[in-house]
């Protein structure tokens, strides 16, 4: 799959700070989980992160217990170094267009992709305990019974995300479903449009990110297709149509109510929650 | 002939940590821990403002240290980039416990980034920052040090949601440069 829109430098940066808001942090995790280009943008962003953090002032630690001889009184000596198998180091990588499920290994090659005898889901590594530096994230139910069960698809050749037809979507006007989720902070939705829907022009008085799961869309910006990521602010103004004759699924984050520039659209937001 | 290894070079703590993770030398640990805890100590208090929380969140990554050294990889990232990564992770968790339920196990994960093994070191970035534009050093340290959302920043700074983007993004190309130049 080849993914052609981007996460923003300044998203990125904030996703590796640790500082975006829940919403956008699932989504951003949803499209690293596709995109090596992000992944290695997000490592720089970090490596940063670690230089900056270099480059604090110290502050001693009150606590006397902290100090390291004591704080390692109790521990066990450090068992010599440990053979880690290939396995339990690889990163689970799922490719949502093709329909792939692959492993990229950190070590020259990978046995096995170990997949869930189930439902057809890969084993994914350790707890974020086991690796702390591993950065993991709960996803929304729904959410995640669609990558399920896309994954359960694509191990039998399908393409298309079935899972879709079982969740509780909720019509928002013709042609257009949406089921809210779960969030911490910010809006995170999920949307269905059928094909050849044009959603009304608008503005964002906030933040916007879109990630594209199945279908396509055309806008002012281009063509956004399964695993591409619209990531706008407030100075975008677009008019997506969505195009195919598959209908279109994508999350989408925000942190402001949508702005609708025409009078009709204005009058549906009481109903429509945007 | 043969260098001493600057004691501040990031390349310096690499090779302590993996050098750690490969003896488990209680001597080498206590140098990295002088180096690296009051550090983390600084950035959590900025991020968590509670002192208490932030001491418990630096002993917390200091033990991960000592228990998943022999795990990191050099050629993978650097070590103040693997100890942010966790110390991140921790002061994440810790907000979010409350706010998260049991469910789910989706894990996301991605590791499959490498480390240019170029010599990056701190002071370069530190120098970096203080070069940048004053809007642009401001919003680089409300997102590392105090975890505040564009939104919040823009509020904060009173200035337009466009801009706090766009001065993140020149900030982050800015000292990317000053890392690898």
């Amino acid at each position: 799959m080849s993914i052609n829109h981007h996460l923003d430098d300044a998203t990125i940066l904030s996703y590796a700070a640790g500082s975006l808001p829940h919403a956008f942090e699932v989504l951003v995790a949803c499209h690293l989980r596709q995109c090596q280009h992000c992944r290695q943008r997000v490592a720089e962003a970090e490596l940063l992160g670690g230089m900056l953090l270099e480059a604090l002032e110290p502050l001693p630690l009150r606590d006397e217990a902290s100090q390291p001889a004591l704080l390692l009184a109790d521990m066990p000596d450090m068992p010599a170094t440990v053979d880690i198998p290939d396995s339990a180091l690889s990163v689970v990588d799922i490719d949502w267009a093709s329909g792939a499920t692959t492993l990229a290994a950190t070590g020259a090659d990978v046995a096995q992709p170990g997949l869930h005898p189930i439902n057809g889901l890969p084993e994914l590594p350790d707890s974020p305990h086991q690796q702390p530096w591993r950065r993991s994230l709960i996803l929304p139910e729904p959410l995640e019974l669609l990558y399920q069960s896309h994954c359960y698809e694509s191990s039998k050749g399908h393409d298309t995300i079935s899972g879709h037809e079982a969740l509780p979507w909720k019509r928002l006007v013709p042609g257009i479903q949406h089921l809210p989720l779960e969030s911490s902070e910010g809006n995170l939705r999920l949307l269905k449009i059928a094909p050849g829907i044009s959603i009304p022009l608008h503005s964002h008085e906030g933040s916007e990110l879109t990630l594209i799961l199945q279908g396509s869309y055309c806008d002012e910006l281009g063509r956004f297709q399964a695993g591409d990521v619209a990531d706008l602010d407030c100075d975008t103004e677009h008019q997506p149509i969505t195009d195919g004759n598959e209908p279109c699924i994508c999350l989408v984050a925000t942190d402001a109510p949508l702005r609708f520039n025409d009078l009709l659209p204005r009058m549906l937001q009481p109903f429509t929650g945007f | 002939m043969y260098k001493e290894p600057d004691p501040q070079g990031t390349q310096y703590w690499n090779q302590c940590l993996m050098q750690l993770g490969q003896t488990g030398d209680r001597q080498l640990y206590q140098q990295f821990y002088h180096h690296f805890a009051p550090r983390l100590n600084s950035w959590l208090l900025s991020q968590t403002r509670d002192p208490i929380l932030a001491e418990e969140l630096v002993q917390d990554t200091m033990m991960a240290v000592w228990r998943k050294a022999a795990q990191y990889d050099a050629a993978k990232a650097a070590a103040s980039t693997w100890l942010f990564r966790i110390a991140r992770n921790l002061y994440i968790d810790q907000m979010r416990r409350a706010q998260v339920r049991e469910r789910g196990k989706a894990k996301l994960v991605e590791d499959d980034t490498h480390f240019d093994d170029q010599p990056a070191d701190a002071s370069r970035v530190r120098q970096a920052m203080r070069d940048l534009p004053v809007q642009q050093a401001q919003v680089v340290y409300k997102s590392y040090f105090e975890g505040k959302s564009h939104q919040e920043i823009a509020n904060e700074m009173e200035i337009p949601l466009g801009s706090v983007k766009s001065s993140l993004r020149l900030a982050f190309q800015k000292l990317c440069k000053a890392l690898r130049p």
